[in-house]
């Protein structure tokens, strides 16, 4: 087992791979930058390093400066968490290079899931279900045009070598293929400095299920089961939770196969995530491939008490899995919020800012992930999110109620907080149904907002 | 020739120029034309300087340290301990702290004395140094960065290692300022 690991993340990854690190007896090297020399997981490390200024280009983005921080400080691995260099290929080759274990799989893994058409044929090859659309690389407009009519409109055209929803355009109709083309292309071109496009088939009003996956050295991969991750704001994941209550029990085990098929395609070692989108008809298709752990990771943890980050750890450090397939079973409900610095009332802009006073909930079923502390600074230089709330209990109303007095419990001064936000949405009515979309948000978010603030007002 | 512009450069031209100077290769660039210079140079480490003529036609000379792409400037508020701009200096009468100048490290890395291991270090304590003179080199991962001094003067103290790391910020050596040409 490692002695060392270096940690190349900051706020509530970084506390949660600390802590595991710490159960494990294993010594940690936190690289941050000069803004987090303060932070909580910067002071319960066993060394903290500076790797750069504020400005994560030059610090936590910055491969040559962690690289080093790593072999000075004799760490034999690290660990990215998610963001930031976690799926930069090239860092992985450059730890590799230098002797430096990366925890999670290889460079050239991560290379090929990043090659979004690629990965979308090579599961097509093995049986997988992909998005219907084009066979490879589009040739130019006419081309896209062609496949559009034979999959049907409205149409997406998305970059090859894109992600984070960029380098992206949709087309509804035979008139905008061409220009969707060309202006995704371009953007592409400037973004990622290369214009290749495909094409796929606009889902509408699609859930996003994702199935949680683990592979060891020696071969073995299993699947965690699913997670629904419907609910998003500007493509950024509010809530997720586990299991998909919307999946019948016929589809889920059929996803779980898929993703099982995915995974095994491509030999897949660590953890990694299978995305998938529903359609309304109840069909999934393969959309992508995440070679991190992902932010949502602790409500699969809590439906199958496994622990995600110390399978990485081990499984980097070359032990079998902990679990066979037949060990993993499933019980109860999880959901999970995110609390960010925001004000949903005025378009969710960002509020850094001191803490005055915090307080987290807690209680049976009750676990909070967060680098927040009395007296502590949320930055302006990195994104909103503060903190985790996850619910865990027998059943998905249970986890409801329990959510919402998880939310009303917990108290932040100093910055504002979606938490109120997310405390309505605990009483919507198409969320408690469960069929909420990926389009849900963007369209009712206001609506909430408005209930809120007239429930407020006196009769 | 007849000058369209009566009074020399706007501020947009200067800011146009700066970023265009920003997002390019060069090193330093120098503008000079009858009762106005503006000079810009990179140099990868040491405080930022700001020394600023005031009024029209004055002589106008702007040098910024390491490229900074975010709008939020690098400045002793963000930085743990940076050192302050060295504007204040020509406002305040000269103390004897204002004098020191803390060298700190512009990245994160290993710090060395000599150009070669086993060649004479570049510079020793109590050594006078000129300002841009080489005082020691910085490496990460094969990239190597030269620390110039960021005055004219004295080397008080070098507090950094040969061969170790270094944080980023972290305080590698002092010069004490030659107060002559202040």
């Amino acid at each position: 087992m490692f002695k060392r690991i270096l940690i190349a993340n900051r706020g509530e990854i970084a506390m949660r791979i600390l802590r595991c690190c710490q159960e494990m007896g294993i010594e940690t090297v936190l690289a941050c930058s000069a803004e987090d020399m303060d932070s909580l997981p910067a002071q319960f490390a066993t060394k903290r390093v500076c790797i750069g200024p504020p400005a994560a280009a030059k610090s936590y983005l910055n491969p040559e400066a962690v690289v080093q921080a790593a072999i000075s400080f004799q760490c034999e691995a690290v660990h990215p968490g998610y963001g930031f260099l976690s799926e930069n290929a090239d860092f992985a080759s450059l730890c590799e290079e230098h002797g430096i274990l990366f925890i999670g799989p290889s460079s050239e893994m991560i290379r090929m899931m990043g090659d979004k058409q690629s990965a979308r044929a090579l599961m097509k090859k093995h049986g997988v279900p992909v998005v219907p659309g084009s066979d490879g690389i589009l040739k130019d407009w006419k081309e896209a045009a062609e496949i559009a009519r034979k999959v049907g409109y409205p149409v997406l055209l998305k970059a090859t070598a894109g992600g984070g929803g960029r380098g992206m355009r949709t087309a509804y109709d035979e008139s905008e293929i061409q220009s969707a083309y060309e202006s995704a292309q371009a953007e592409a071109l400037s973004a990622f400095g290369d214009g290749s496009l495909y094409l796929e088939k606009l889902i509408l009003h699609p859930h996003h299920i994702e199935v949680q996956i683990l592979g060891d050295s020696r071969g073995h991969i299993v699947h965690l089961g699913e997670r629904d991750c419907s609910l998003q704001r500007r493509n950024q994941k509010l809530l997720e939770e586990a299991p998909a209550r919307i999946l019948k029990p016929r589809q889920r085990e059929a996803l779980h196969r898929a993703a099982l098929r995915a995974a095994k395609a491509v030999h897949y070692r660590s953890a990694g995530t299978v995305e998938f989108v529903l359609d309304r008809e109840g069909n999934f298709y393969f959309i992508e491939m995440n070679t991190r752990i992902q932010v949502e990771h602790p409500v699969t943890e809590m439906i199958t008490g496994v622990d995600l980050i110390r399978e990485q750890i081990r499984i980097a450090a070359g032990l079998e899995l902990s679990c066979r397939q037949s060990d993993i079973s499933f019980s109860g409900h999880a959901i999970e919020c995110r609390i960010n610095a925001e004000n949903p009332a005025k378009g969710f802009a960002p509020c850094p800012g001191d803490i005055s006073f915090l307080h987290f909930p807690a209680g049976k079923g009750v676990r909070v992930e967060s680098a927040l502390y009395n007296g502590s600074r949320v930055s302006p230089w990195y994104d909103s999110m503060i903190a985790k709330v996850i619910v865990h209990a027998p059943g998905r109303l249970e986890a409801i109620r329990k959510m919402r007095v998880a939310l009303e419990e917990m108290t932040v001064e100093g910055i504002d907080t979606n938490l109120e936000f997310l405390y309505l949405l605990m009483f919507n009515p198409d969320y408690l149904s469960g069929h909420v979309d990926t389009g849900f948000l963007e369209k009712d978010a206001e609506a909430i907002i408005r209930w809120g603030e007239e429930s407020r007002k006196k009769a | 020739m007849e000058q369209e512009k009566e009074t020399g450069l706007t501020v947009e031209e200067i800011c146009q120029m700066m970023k265009t100077f920003d997002q390019s290769s060069l090193q330093s660039f120098l503008y000079q034309r009858e009762g106005e210079k503006l000079k810009m140079s990179r140099r990868p480490g040491g405080a930022e300087e700001i020394s600023g003529g005031t009024g029209h036609g004055a002589p106008f000379s702007g040098e910024t340290g390491e490229k900074e792409k975010d709008r939020i400037p690098e400045t002793a508020d963000r930085t743990e301990g940076a050192s302050s701009p060295a504007g204040k200096e020509k406002i305040l009468p000269p103390q004897e702290d204002a004098r020191l100048k803390v060298v700190r490290a512009p990245l994160a890395g290993v710090f060395y004395r000599a150009p070669k291991p086993g060649e004479a270090p570049y510079v020793q304590e109590g050594q006078t140094v000129k300002k841009g003179e080489t005082l020691g080199l910085m490496e990460a991962m094969k990239l190597i960065n030269e620390i110039p001094s960021p005055c004219d003067g004295v080397v008080r103290e070098i507090a950094a290692e040969d061969g170790s790391f270094a944080e980023f910020n972290a305080v590698l050596m002092t010069i004490e300022e030659n107060g002559k040409d202040v």
